[in-house]
């Protein structure tokens, strides 16, 4: 192993690491992606597809994720490939823990942006720019994502992105360069209670808004809730799409397979508890999700607009329809800015989760110090930003990337990451370290779940998504179709976008570089292992 | 809003807050395992590490 300041880094309580892997998941899909799915499903038939998703899926997979992080922690692994290397002890096993690297740094280099986006928004809500009469929305919208065409947001100033961007890679990265203890945690215990706070004090603002228009009786807080959480029709239950939504959305909420728990659990102690831990961090995260996100948006968009407001998509809910909302109510500007700084917040504590991956790769397979190793993914990840903000019509580049990497890589190294517990490693091995130092029991049903159910789920879902929204398909077995989706024809073929490729192109690259990389490092780790004379000792 | 609706979000809403608040009192008060781990997990420490 190499010796770098890694060896250093620890938790500084207990409360930190839950705090900071619970602010990893809570991002911008708690309060924007999850409503919109959920009225646009029907509240019940979705929720209980939801639950059978997190108990199956969601929290089976957060302790795997928490158990092979400590486990490969404790032989003085912190990075993916580091922890798949020495806990399978394969050759190919370190390049498969690539994706554990490529898959946040690559999802950093958008997610910054939208980041920034929360802090400009931020900024005009505080100001009061955004309340004024006949402001469009759209065309701010536009006009500061650059989605009207490329190099359009290209701008810096207190109405452009530039600053702000500039601001939040900033912010990013000095929290980073100060390590686990005194950067990702110190933020993450005071900015996950600000957060729960700002998300209860903004809830309590729904609720309390009765019926603003008296000309539209119809659009009160009661229909509002309704149309979040009325169950519609219960035979949706059928739907496959619908199961496909649900077991997404705990996918993407609870951050597994994004690579942040697996290098967070690894700076545990070996007899440090993780099942409680884990199970602890995806409830923070479900609490702000269906507790807070549930109650919050799709209601006070109905309120004030009606069912059309609700469908606009997340983009749309979030910087369209809701700081229009928030002009139309009473202190509006207040809870504007409270809501754009509770979106950064969370955006905050998830892009910090994306970048430590790849620093602890860095500094542990290159022998790279902080210093040089903060340098180095700030060029590489910079680039990637820079990309995704100059080709910014239509946001076709961050829609490529988000669909590329934040989600087939991210379902993929998910299913990988379940796959090596259950059936690589074993699951009695692994449920045996799950338990060290347990402060709670697993009920024994999971040896069942882990061993079968959930990796043939995640298989299932994850072929079910790239045939529907790779290759196609209609979702039907009587009359099946296929035909390739906008994905592949943006790729190939006479509508091909030059945008798309390019990006797609800046991602091939990404993963030779982290290839190289991960064959280097392979190199060093076995010539350290020689000398000591077997992996971890 | 309809009965099954207020049942959804009742249900949904109470249920995630029982379960963060739960899991958080489990974690404050540093409870510790009141259930034998012993045919999981050895008792002595010598024997964790010869597993």
């Amino acid at each position: 192993m190499t010796e770098t300041r890694q060896h250093h880094e620890a938790w500084g309580s207990r409360l930190g690491i839950i705090m900071a892997v619970a602010g990893s998941a809570v991002g911008l899909g708690n309060f924007l992606r999850f409503p919109g799915l959920a009225a646009q499903y029907g509240g019940g038939p979705f929720m209980i597809a939801y639950f059978t998703a997190l108990l199956l899926i969601g929290i089976p997979v957060s302790w795997v994720e928490w158990s092979l992080g400590r486990q490969g922690g404790a032989r003085g692994y912190h990075s993916s490939p580091g922890i798949f290397h020495a806990l399978i002890g394969k050759p190919w096993a370190k390049y498969a823990g690539m994706l554990g690297v490529l898959v946040p740094v690559g999802i950093y280099c958008y997610y910054v942006l939208i980041e920034s986006w929360c802090l400009g928004y931020a900024w005009q809500a505080l100001i009061g720019a955004m309340a004024t009469p006949g402001f469009d929305y759209g065309a701010f919208f536009a006009a500061l994502t650059g989605a009207a065409r490329d190099g359009a947001g290209l701008h810096f100033g207190l109405g452009a992105v530039g600053l702000w961007l500039a601001a939040v890679m900033l912010i990013n990265f000095w929290f980073i360069y100060r390590g686990i203890s005194k950067g990702i945690e110190r933020v993450c215990v005071y900015a996950m209670p600000v957060l729960i706070v700002i998300g209860l004090v903004i809830v309590i603002r729904v609720l309390t808004l009765g019926t603003p228009d008296a000309s539209k009786p119809e659009q009160n807080v009661l229909a509002g809730l309704g149309r979040m959480w009325n169950p519609g029709d219960w035979a949706r239950l059928a739907d496959p799409q619908l199961w496909l939504a649900a077991a997404g959305q705990i996918f993407f909420t609870l951050s597994v397979g994004a690579g942040a728990i697996i290098k967070y659990a690894s700076y545990l102690k070996p007899d440090d508890d993780v099942v409680l831990s884990s199970t602890t961090a995806a409830a923070a995260n479900e609490f702000c999700e269906v507790g807070l996100g549930g109650m919050m948006t799709v209601p006070a968009a109905y309120v004030f607009f009606g069912a059309a407001a609700v469908g606009g998509g997340t983009f749309g809910l979030a910087f369209q329809v809701l700081p229009n909302v928030f002009a139309h109510m009473a202190f509006g500007g207040l809870f504007a800015t409270l809501f754009f700084v509770l979106l950064f917040l969370a955006a905050l504590t998830s892009s910090l989760s994306m970048l430590q991956p790849g620093i602890a790769f860095l500094e542990e397979g290159l022998g790279l110090q902080r210093r040089a190793s903060v340098a180095l993914l700030g060029f590489v990840t910079s680039v990637g930003t820079m990309l995704v903000w100059w080709f910014s019509g239509d946001l076709k580049a961050l829609d490529t990337i988000d669909f590329w990497i934040g989600t087939v890589a991210l379902f993929l190294n998910g299913t990988l990451l379940t796959v090596v517990f259950s059936w690589v490693l074993g699951v009695e091995p692994g449920w045996i370290e799950a338990h060290r130092g347990a402060e709670m029991r697993i009920p024994d049903i999971f040896r069942v779940v882990l061993r079968y159910i959930t990796p043939t789920l995640l298989l299932l879902i994850f072929s079910t998504f790239v045939l529907k929204n790779v290759f196609g398909w209609n979702l039907s077995f009587s009359a099946p179709t296929f035909a390739p989706s906008g994905y592949i024809t943006d790729l190939v073929g006479s509508k091909a976008s030059g945008t798309a490729r390019v990006t797609v192109l800046f991602i091939l690259l990404l993963a030779v570089y982290g290839t190289l990389l991960v064959k280097l490092s392979g190199e060093r780790w076995a010539a350290a292992e020689a000398k000591k004379g077997g992996v971890g000792r | 809003m309809t009965t099954a609706g207020w049942v959804t979000m009742i249900a949904s809403v109470g249920g995630v807050t029982f379960f963060f608040v739960w899991c958080i009192w489990r974690v404050v008060r540093g409870h510790k395992p009141d259930h034998g781990l012993a045919h999981i997990e050895p008792v002595k420490r010598e024997e964790t590490e010869q597993r």
